[in-house]
């Protein structure tokens, strides 16, 4: 179960969001919002990168109070990633499986849904946006977490590997999803639990 | 630049004297066939640091456009980076200048064809780099890396990479620097050394380092921001960028053993060894303070030079690391976690 209570969320003096009180429990969840809407900085916020008055749990577990074991319970992967240029991808693979203590069978597994070759053996400078996409999924995906945050996840990557990978979302459905999108149609083979609305800095329940 | 400034013109007492060290050093440049051939190496690592700065940026996406160049006939983009090429390397046209100048009004009219006509061959060299550079952008992200059989995979090493692939440079020319002044200082005669002088020069040129910790938490904050939503405890990444740092600083280690060895003041060695990685992660921890411009951490690294120098003349040598070891943890544990840059709100509206 995710939680968030009272959050808000700054630039400068600028609210960027205002959510009273939401409960999530797992499954495939989409947050839909226009540009700007404030979709990524929510993903920022609950991945433990931007700072935020209020309070997240999940499973009871606090990001403020008990910020290692939330982050041990969460993946997340940016909208526009970027990786230093002279890493090699492999490197950024090893970095992520050793902390998230990832399988060489997952992710054996994870480089096959993603359609990603020897490339990892590259510097990132040399990857095109699709490639460096592919590999923020790959590192998100890695480990076992509660709860794994994509942000913009569909975007950049082409038609089969985007059918792969909601197919391997819809599979792993018992660890918690939330996507973002600013389209409105997400890969057909998605059954969504819940789909929310980013407007006016606050999150609306839509039906679906 | 202000610390070189300083090492070059400091010590002479006007502008006036400084200038004359600056002739005569241009002097020795046109009869010295020694301070031509370093004149001549430095000229090539200015070279070698403009292609670096043309091949970078080639690759970001707003420079991309300059990659349409590559459609024009061979001799008109040549056309088109020589005009780039001499504003890239103006400051070393300028200096051929300045020695062209001296050599005609001391008559080495022979002796001035080197300097120009290395400054010629820099800048051929220069402008055929740029062109296969334009056409093979991402030739420079595939230069061969140290590879390892086993890589270790953690902030310091990725720190440590960044420094020797992105600041090479500024590294080596900062650790010479750095090195050569602490190395002839501890070497000097025991009846002439001066404690106080040390401590001025070891704070001195660890303040030196700002620049380096500067783009160091740059790197760490954007490229490797994602570290940050990893479970790794703060104090863990407190002492891999302490690790870093004391890695950085062998160097130094290596030029100050004298201060055990030939001084016998190994207690004074002790605390060099723990104070000076602590107050290089002091100084980054600093950063975590506030989303600072390089001029306002300038002047905070000012004021922070200016209290460990004190620091430096008490004779409760211990009390160096101390205070450099509880200001990291203090300012580390109070700003890290609510670090956030600066966002432009015009941007976000």
């Amino acid at each position: 179960m995710t939680e968030i209570v009272q959050l808000k969320k700054f630039y400068g003096s600028h609210q960027i969001l205002e959510i009273s009180n939401l409960q999530l429990s797992k499954g495939v969840y989409w947050i839909k919002g226009a540009n700007g809407s404030g979709k990524s900085t929510l993903l920022k916020v609950l991945a433990g990168l931007l700072p935020f008055a209020g309070e997240i749990l999940i499973d009871q577990i606090s990001i403020k109070k008990q910020p290692v074991a939330y982050r041990s319970a969460i993946n997340y992967a940016p909208a526009e990633p970027v990786y230093p240029s002279f890493l090699s991808g492999q490197e950024l693979v090893n970095f992520y499986s050793k902390i998230k203590k990832g399988t060489t069978q997952q992710l054996e597994e994870l480089k096959s849904v993603l359609g990603i070759d020897d490339y990892l053996k590259n510097p990132v400078g040399s990857y095109s946006s699709g490639m460096i996409k592919k590999l923020s999924l790959l590192l998100a995906l890695t480990g076992k977490s509660n709860w794994i945050f994509l942000d913009e996840p569909f975007t950049t990557l082409d038609v089969s590997s985007q059918k792969a990978l909601s197919r391997f979302i819809q599979s792993n459905s018992d660890t918690g999803f939330l996507l973002t999108s600013h389209h409105d149609i997400l890969p057909e083979d998605i059954r969504l639990k819940g789909v929310y609305h980013l407007k006016n800095k606050k999150l609306e329940a839509e039906k679906y | 630049m202000y610390f070189l400034f300083f090492l070059l013109f400091g010590i002479s007492p006007s502008f006036k004297q400084a200038l004359d060290t600056h002739y005569y050093i241009i002097l020795s440049i046109l009869t010295n066939n020694i301070s031509l051939f370093i004149y001549a190496l430095l000229c090539m690592l200015y070279l070698l640091k403009c292609t670096l700065f043309y091949g970078n940026h080639i690759r970001k996406n707003e420079y991309q456009f300059l990659q349409l160049l590559n459609g024009m006939e061979t001799g008109r983009r040549l056309a088109v980076f020589l005009p780039m090429t001499i504003t890239l390397l103006a400051p070393l046209i300028l200096y051929t200048g300045c020695v062209v100048g001296v050599a005609i009004k001391n008559h080495l009219f022979f002796n001035m064809v080197i300097p120009v006509a290395l400054m010629f061959l820099l800048i051929l060299i220069c402008v055929l780099i740029i062109r296969f550079l334009n056409k093979n952008a991402d030739s420079f992200a595939l230069m061969p890396t140290l590879r390892l059989s086993k890589q270790p995979v953690a902030i310091w090493w990725f720190l440590l990479k960044f420094s020797f692939r992105e600041q090479f440079w500024t590294l080596i020319i900062l650790k010479i620097l750095s090195f050569c002044c602490l190395y002839f200082f501890v070497i000097t005669d025991s009846s002439i050394f001066e404690n106080r002088i040390l401590w001025l020069l070891i704070t001195l040129c660890l303040v030196a380092h700002s620049v380096l910790i500067y783009k160091n938490f740059y790197f760490l904050e954007n490229k490797l921001s994602f570290y940050r939503s990893l479970p790794i405890h703060p104090i863990k990444i407190l002492i891999s960028i302490f690790f870093y740092y004391v890695l950085l600083l062998i160097p130094e280690y290596w030029a100050l053993r004298g201060v055990a060895l030939l001084h016998h003041n190994s207690y004074e060695y002790f605390c060099i060894l723990l104070a000076a990685p602590a107050i290089l992660t002091l100084i980054h921890c600093l950063l975590y303070g506030d989303d600072l411009n390089m001029e306002g951490f300038l002047g905070l690294v000012f004021l922070l030079w200016i209290v460990f120098f004190f620091f430096g003349f008490t004779h409760t040598k211990w009390l160096v690391p101390v205070v450099a070891i509880a200001g990291c943890l203090i300012v580390f544990l109070l700003s890290f976690k609510g670090f956030e840059k600066n966002a432009s709100i015009e941007k976000l509206e």
